[in-house]
């Protein structure tokens, strides 16, 4: 194609074409036929009256200041019927509309030829589906070789996938001959793709940039992938498609690009739930002093604690659960509505309140129950998840339904609001009436339970009189140490020894000298470690002695005279009455050990009072200490009777506030007197259990002595 | 258990209550506290608790009590538990006499057996406990007290593995019972110290000869220096202790006459034995003077 000089053809076509009014001046009208044509295809130009003869004649194809000759131009004869002149297009040109100019001299005549594929088929593209996307790619620009000041810079992408018909297939050649025949437009703008390379293109790096624009992939005549097409900052994307340009294009389709998923938001939403929960948290850390149960604190465990009964509370744990879950799903629209979809601060959803007001009207509704029918069984000393579906010890059925209820709504609440994509969630999808009739149901139901249930036993206090063990009455009560008595076998063995010749053989004074030795060891007992000691230096003394009296022996069978048979006598009874003495020390250590025993292990059970206080305590409930019974027979009450004794009772009941266990041992069974020294006999800690008969229990532990700390 | 084994097992907690195999049938001692006062015979039989005078009610009863007459008398004290007997010094002179009356012994073995050892035997068998040692722990429990508060604290048989390993635990719960105790209970623990030496040494049937506290104890150290009609006299060996009795005495006599004999088998006594076996012809080749050293002595 010719480039002709701009001003003159823009002067004459851009001034005309566009001012319908002007095709009027000219003189003669032209037509084509046909008016659409593809390269090298024949047109027929009819000019109406036939102009005049003319010296020069040409023809040519004229689109945005760029003139081609036709190609193959003929002028046929004049004749009925025959056309003016006849031309082909030329093989090269673009699809698109052109101007045919026909200058015969110094007249003009033109019409428009639309150049597009051959046939009558039109370009039509669908409706991008899926019609968003949440992932992108980075393409790292080259600078712009005119401004080598740049850098790499990163370019955020899409990739799209055109799906339609009659888009056009080229081998490599056509391409690099016409490589715009699909044309595309985004957002009003024709794309210059890269066809040739297509979408194998690479992205680039931070250190070595891409040329900029978009690559194309001609898949298929009803598919065409594009790639590196760049995300607005509104992330709309306005497609369409034509052969050629400027008219006529496909259908506008849309596409969005948004900027977070569903796992994003999910948990961004989740971050911020958790946030929220931490700072309650923290307000329980630094601002709460802890609560005290059987010597174990509880900061966060407070959230649940109902502390009349130190338990955790379902109807609590329901409440929370709830209303995490509805921030979480509203964290998830906000986010959703004014991030990924750049509108407005939604309105909180119609079905959140409903939930609201279900956990929040059980909780209501239950310590409205309390206060009128009385509180549940404590159960374990300590508070446990399994509190939340027992009560007082025992397996409640309404609650182990709510919970159950509680946790699956909550969690198919959850799922349910994450199923909407954050780019076209528009609320939160309202709970099913079923599920909250189902929700409301189960709330009435544990509700309902809790006030059919009779109340359960609560201990808010136990007390045990002499709170000592029987152990420490009996060292408490003697307070001096009594030591064995060595007088009267030291007497005697003094009385031995003295009673010993005199020696001249040396072994055999050893043996009299550590029989003395032995004496003396046991004159120094002034001390309980010294009677630690006393034996093993007896012992040693007599390993000394005996071995003496044995060498003495030897020296009378070497030189058997009758003075070293004199000595050897000496040395064996020194060493005989060193045994006596020895056994006199055990002896004397095992008789006054004898009566400190008896106290300990016969008659030193004490009688005791055992006190509760707090709830709902039966009177004829089962008592436990350490997971062992305390039968009634083991029991005797101020009327004489073998049953506890009610010290207060409660208003309008059976129940007592103050319940009074008192145990004699003086009038126990041998089975029962040692099950009692075996729980007051010495220092030990216990848990006491009372199981009232419908089976709610209560426990609370104790020790003798009693802790320091006293539990809250 | 066999009559063997029951007098090794009570000559186990006689050691542990007198230092001796065979007790001191005469001991007698005056304790400190309530159940206490006067205390005697071999496992320390109090005023106190009234038992002491039980004790002596059974002997009173035997027509061959040497000292029967002389304390008949002085039961109504003994029954109101008078504890001016504490400081009675003919009273416990007699007390100590009776110790060496054969009928006073047997009277104690009876009382004990049945009041002790019997009850500590069923208490064992009830508790799946069936080995000597172990019956002889439990016997010990008895005698010095607390079975019942400790037997409760422990698990079951089973549930430590077996008997050998429950007494192993019980011995060993036992011994920090009593050092957590007031003195001198703490003192005591050479029982237990002395039952872990056993059951480390495998002596669950009380095979002879086997060592408590010090001393050893052997078949012949079971046995009386006075044997019953129609049994062998002992043989004398050299034992830890040292044997005692007429029997040594006389063998001393054989052997060193002239010299008053102190009737202490020991070490020079030993010697003098050797010696004599040594020179005769044949020499008497035998462990001890057994039959053949007393025949030749004409013993």
């Amino acid at each position: 194609m010719t480039k002709v000089p701009a001003p003159r053809y823009l002067a004459a076509f851009l001034a005309c074409v566009p001012q319908a009014g002007l095709w009027a001046q000219i003189p003669n009208p032209m037509t084509l036929s046909p008016t659409a044509a593809s390269r090298g295809a024949l047109f027929e130009i009819r000019i109406t009256p036939a102009p005049g003869a003319a010296n020069k004649k040409t023809i040519q194809l004229s689109r945005n200041g760029a003139v081609a000759d036709a190609a193959n131009v003929t002028f046929p004869a004049a004749a009925a019927g025959a056309p003016f002149a006849t031309a082909t297009v030329p093989d090269d040109l673009a699809f698109g509309l052109y101007q045919v100019i026909v200058t015969l001299d110094n007249r003009t005549y033109s019409a428009v030829l639309r150049l597009r594929p051959p046939g009558t088929a039109e370009i039509k593209l669908d409706k991008v589906d899926p019609d968003h996307t949440y992932s992108t790619e980075t393409v790292w620009i080259a600078p712009d070789p005119q401004k080598p000041t740049q850098n790499v810079h990163s370019l955020r992408t899409v990739r799209l996938t055109l799906r339609g018909s009659n888009f056009l297939k080229h081998t490599p050649e056509e391409l690099r001959k016409n490589p715009q025949d699909n044309t595309i437009w985004i957002n009003g703008e024709r794309q210059w793709v890269n066809w040739a390379e297509g979408c194998s293109a690479k992205s680039g790096t931070r250190d070595e940039g891409v040329a900029w624009g978009i690559h194309g992939t001609e898949v298929s005549s009803e598919q065409i992938e594009l790639c590196h097409v760049t995300v607005p900052a509104n992330g709309i994307l306005l497609v369409s498609a034509a052969y050629g340009e400027p008219e006529p294009q496909t259908d506008r389709q849309q596409f969005t690009v948004y900027r977070m998923g569903t796992a994003e938001v999910a948990f961004i939403s989740f971050g911020i739930t958790a946030a929220l929960t931490i700072l309650v948290l923290s307000i329980l850390w630094f601002v709460k002093t802890p609560y005290r149960i059987a010597g174990e604190d509880y900061t966060m465990g407070l959230l649940f604690l109902d502390k009349e009964t130190d338990t955790y509370s379902l109807s609590k744990f329901q409440f929370y659960f709830w209303t995490l879950a509805a921030i979480f799903a509203y964290a998830y629209l906000y986010i959703s509505k004014v991030y990924v979809q750049g509108g407005d601060w939604p309105d909180i959803p119609g079905t959140l309140p409903g939930i609201i007001g279900i956990g929040a009207g059980t909780a209501i509704g239950s310590q409205v129950v309390t206060a009128a029918n009385g509180s549940k069984g404590a159960g374990p000393e300590k508070p446990g998840y399994l509190d939340f579906i027992t009560s007082g010890g025992v397996v409640a059925a309404d609650r182990i339904q709510m919970f159950l209820w509680t946790i699956f709504g909550v969690i198919a609440f959850c799922v349910g609001v994450l199923q909407k994509a954050p780019g076209t969630i528009s609320g939160i999808a309202p709970v099913p009436n079923g599920m909250m009739y189902m929700m409301g149901l189960s709330a009435a139901g544990y509700l309902g339970g809790k006030m059919a249930r009779n109340p359960g036993p609560v201990i808010a206090e136990l007390s045990v009189t002499p709170a000592m063990s029987d152990r420490a009455l009996a060292k408490a009560a003697s307070a001096t140490v009594d030591l064995p008595d060595f007088n009267q076998p030291s007497v005697a063995a003094a009385a031995s020894l003295n009673g010993l010749p005199k020696v001249a053989n040396s072994n055999a004074q050893k043996a009299i000298d550590a029989f003395a030795g032995a004496i003396k060891a046991a004159g120094g007992v002034h001390t309980t470690s010294d009677l630690a000691n006393l034996l093993a230096n007896l012992a040693g003394f007599r390993r000394d002695c005996e071995s003496a009296a044995a060498a003495a022996a030897a020296d009378f069978s070497a030189t058997p005279t009758a003075a070293s048979g004199q000595d050897a006598a000496a040395a064996q009874q020194a060493a005989a009455y060193l045994q006596d003495f020895s056994a006199d020390v055990t002896q004397a250590i095992s008789a006054a050990a004898a009566p400190s025993m008896d106290s300990v292990a016969a008659s030193g059970s004490v009688p005791r009072v055992i006190e509760l206080r707090g709830s709902n305590l039966a009177p004829d409930g089962a008592f436990e200490i350490g997971h062992a019974d305390l039968p009634f027979r083991m029991l005797l009450n101020k009327d004489g009777q073998h049953a506890p004794e009610v010290v207060t009772r409660q208003d309008g009941g059976t129940f007592a506030n103050v319940l009074r266990f008192s145990i004699d041992p003086a009038h126990l069974a041998s089975t029962d007197l040692a099950q009692y020294q075996a729980w007051f006999g010495a220092d030990a800690t216990w848990v006491a259990t009372l199981t009232n008969p419908d089976g709610q229990k209560a426990d609370q532990s104790f020790s003798l002595p009693p802790a320091t700390t006293p539990p809250s | 258990m066999d009559d063997l084994q029951k007098a090794t097992s009570q000559a186990i907690v006689n050691v542990f209550e007198t230092g001796r195999i065979l007790g001191d049938y005469g001991a007698v001692a005056v304790l400190k506290g309530d159940n206490g006062h006067l205390t005697y015979g071999r496992s320390q039989t109090t005023l106190g608790s009234g038992n002491l005078y039980k004790l002596l009610l059974s002997y009173c009863q035997q027509p061959a009590a040497q000292f029967g007459t002389q304390l008949q008398p002085m039961l109504p004290r003994f029954l109101q538990k008078d504890f001016s007997l504490d400081t009675d010094s003919a009273v416990k002179g007699l007390l100590e006499q009776a110790g060496s009356d054969p009928v006073m012994r047997a009277a104690q073995d009876q009382f004990f057996n049945e009041n002790y050892f019997a009850p500590a035997l069923r208490d064992a068998d009830a508790a799946g406990i069936t080995q000597p040692l172990s019956q002889t722990v439990v016997y010990d429990s008895h005698i010095q007290a607390g079975w019942t508060v400790l037997k409760s604290q422990m698990p079951g048989i089973n549930d430590l593995g077996g008997e050998t390993a429950w007494i192993a635990k019980y011995v060993e719960k036992r011994k920090a019972w009593l050092q957590s105790l007031k003195p001198p209970l703490p003192g005591t623990v050479y029982r237990m110290d002395s039952f872990n030496a056993l059951i480390n040494a495998g002596k669950w049937n009380l095979a002879l000869p086997l060592t408590v506290h010090g001393v050893t104890i052997t078949a012949e150290a079971l046995s009386s220096d006075t044997p019953a009609p129609g049994f062998q006299p002992r043989t004398l060996r050299l034992t830890t202790p040292y044997l005692r009795g007429d029997d040594v005495k006389q063998l001393q006599n054989k052997l060193n006459p002239g010299v008053t004999p102190d009737g202490i088998y020991g070490p020079f006594t030993d010697a003098l034995v050797k010696k004599y076996q040594a020179g005769q012809a044949p020499p008497i080749v035998e462990d001890g003077a057994g039959p053949l050293t007393r025949k030749s002595l004409g013993l």
